[in-house]
């Protein structure tokens, strides 16, 4: 009887804590959501990205000053052709199909490209063609020839990594469930989203929003002195720097989704939905895991999303060991620059860590495709599949740092 | 029911704010006197639990400053006191009992109570940015008065109150007194001179006087310049 009292009397008190810690970090969101600068990056970034998805459809396609089409219209046509090439094998017989196509285009005036023949007898071809040119020669390529020359990169790329034997192993194996001649797809969406033009340019933007808006969390309550007021409540502490973290992960979590989401709602706007089973060596052919462009994609926003985390609590936790607003943005930008620009020479393993930083992680080129594995209690992990648990550590590292930083703190010299 | 401050000290590099004071608060009114750099601020916010002493402690029926439950039972008005401009008055003092752990409903309630007590019901839809200086520090009160607090902790709370204001706080602080520690800072001696029960005077980050209004049989103003113009303590 008494057991069920305390029972009830727990779990009361439970729910209240509940309750209060809801009101905490509702009053938190609204705090950041009342920021003027909140308001007016978030307004910089929509225009941006509205811009440049209406940009890319109201604009023209010109040939030597003479209108082609509309892009929306090349687009379609495009998505048409590919679509119609959908499902053909990276074999022979379409290699020289396209041969004979741009043979026709040999030699031939840039206005060539208005004419009715380039328009139905060779433009069907350009994503072929986009293929091909990335590994060989259009003139000479063979079925043969195609994935050797491929395979004689990827050797060179593991030789330029100096991978390990056991690492060569692992890539032998993926390469082994690459299926063989490649399936050509129309996919233009997730060439595009998983490029640099997509999610990449995403988080680049984001990153930037999110260092003016989080590097204020902190220190607004400083500079506005309601540092004196919060820290000498009964939930001042522990559980409004909760509230506060949460708070801006959750906005840092959102913000990055939104603006994923428009850009991706652009892109099949443009390009149309299709594509998601594509083979991701259509657009990385020096890469031998056995992925979909699709996968890729919902990978990177996984990536993406928890960078938008980090790079969230990243500034709240600086903003709060430095007491400064403008430091910490200083420092976020400094860092979204350096890791863009440190050259990582492949065969220098500890210098790998640059491409874990969430810029370079999303570079299909980079990060993302890098063959160095890391092996973790016997397990081999690729660089995209180690971050995820990297970011959590580290966005862990810093909320239990700034925890200590924040309850620490003293009110003095004012 | 008592605030027990022992040996408190805070020392800075090369300067003691506050130098070993010792002292038991009681239910009451207490005055704390001193010019500006005395170490008042200091003082109070160590009792407050948001400056840690160099030396000693502070606790409230053994409770240590630096606790949950001690919190829960202080009320504080810091001296300059922050706000957020875009919050109404409603909103900040919902957030406040938020922080203070007071349920939704005894939060609503406590918040009309106190708008109505602070003359600010018809303000409380508006923006803090918005309100005068006056109704900031009313605002102010109002908060450090939320969770019933037994230790109500008031630095230079009558700043920017007019007359009218400053005669009915006096009224509100006297009936606050009756059942918690009422501890008001200022170095406005008018201020403290009809509801202080209590007159501490600091100077120098020392406490140099200490006694109740009623042993002070002179007026309490020509006593204040006595004890700090001399130099004598």
């Amino acid at each position: 009887m008494v057991k069920t009292e305390k029972h009830k009397n727990d779990r009361k008190d439970k729910m209240q804590k509940m309750g209060q810690f809801r009101t905490l970090f509702f009053y938190e969101m609204k705090k950041i959501s009342q920021r003027k600068n909140t308001w007016i990056t978030f307004g910089a970034l929509l225009v941006l990205f509205l811009g440049l998805i209406a940009g890319r459809q109201l604009a023209s396609t010109y040939i030597d000053g003479e209108f082609l089409e509309t892009k929306k219209e090349g687009f379609a046509i495009d998505r048409e052709n590919g679509l119609v090439l959908s499902g053909r094998k990276l074999d022979d017989t379409l290699f020289t199909e396209v041969k004979n196509a741009y043979a026709l285009a040999a030699d031939k005036d840039i206005k060539y490209f208005l004419t009715k023949e380039y328009q139905s007898s060779v433009r069907p071809y350009s994503g072929i063609y986009d293929i091909i040119r990335l590994t060989s020669e259009l003139s000479s390529v063979t079925e043969e020839n195609f994935y050797a020359a491929r395979e004689a990169a990827l050797k060179e790329s593991q030789d330029d990594y100096k991978l390990s034997e056991a690492e060569k192993e692992y890539w032998r194996g993926k390469e082994k469930k690459v299926a063989k001649p490649f399936t050509y797809q129309y996919a233009d969406a997730y060439s595009y989203l998983d490029s640099m033009n997509g999610i990449y340019m995403v988080l680049l933007m984001v990153s930037f929003m999110l260092a003016i808006c989080m590097s204020n969390v902190f220190t607004e309550e400083h500079g506005r002195k309601t540092d004196q007021l919060i820290l000498c409540t009964r939930l001042g502490r522990k559980q409004t720097y909760l509230a506060k973290i949460l708070a801006g992960s959750v906005f840092s979590f959102v913000t990055g989704l939104l603006f994923l989401a428009i850009v991706t709602v652009g892109a099949f706007i443009s390009f149309g939905i299709e594509g998601f089973s594509a083979m991701l060596q259509l657009i990385a052919p020096n890469y031998s895991y056995p992925m979909t462009l699709g996968q890729v994609f919902f990978v990177m926003a996984g990536i993406h999303l928890l960078a938008c985390i980090l790079t969230g609590v990243f500034a709240m936790v600086l903003s709060e060991i430095t007491k400064s607003s403008i430091g910490t943005m200083a420092t976020v930008v400094a860092i979204l620059f350096l890791a863009r620009l440190i050259p990582v020479p492949p065969d220098w393993r500890l210098l790998q860590a640059v491409n874990f930083f969430p810029i370079n992680m999303l570079k299909l080129d980079a990060g993302f495709t890098d063959m160095r594995l890391l092996s973790i209690f016997g397990l081999k992990f690729t660089s995209w599949q180690f971050v995820p648990f990297l970011y959590i550590f580290l966005i862990v590292l810093l909320f239990f740092t700034g925890k200590k930083v924040y309850c620490r703190f003293q009110v003095q010299g004012r | 029911m008592e605030l027990k401050a022992d040996r408190l000290t805070k020392q800075y590099k090369n300067k003691i704010a506050v130098d070993r004071i010792s002292f038991r608060f009681k239910e009451g009114v207490y005055g704390l006197l001193g010019a500006n750099g005395a170490g008042k601020t200091t003082f109070m916010r160590m009792l407050c639990g948001i400056l840690t002493p160099t030396g000693g402690e502070v606790s409230f029926d053994g409770i240590p400053a630096e606790t949950e439950e001690y919190r829960a039972c202080l009320g504080y008005l810091p001296q300059d006191f922050g706000y957020y401009p875009n919050f109404t008055g409603w909103d900040f003092l919902m957030y406040m009992a938020a922080l203070k752990g007071i349920s939704k409903k005894q939060a609503i309630r406590r918040t009309k109570e106190l708008l109505e007590l602070v003359s600010l019901t018809e303000m409380a839809k508006k923006k803090i940015k918005t309100y005068s200086g006056g109704m900031k520090q009313r605002l102010g009160i109002a908060q450090a008065l939320l969770n019933d607090p037994k230790i109500l902790i008031l630095d230079e709370p009558t700043a920017g109150l007019d007359p009218k204001e400053r005669v009915r706080f006096r009224n509100l602080i006297e009936e606050t007194g009756k059942d918690s520690i009422v501890i008001l800072s200022t170095h406005i001696v008018s201020d403290v001179e009809h509801i202080a029960d209590t007159i501490l005077m600091m100077k120098d980050g020392r406490m140099i006087f200490q006694g109740a209004r009623e042993e002070i049989t002179e007026d309490l103003e020509e006593f204040y310049l006595k004890e700090f113009g001399d130099g004598k303590n």
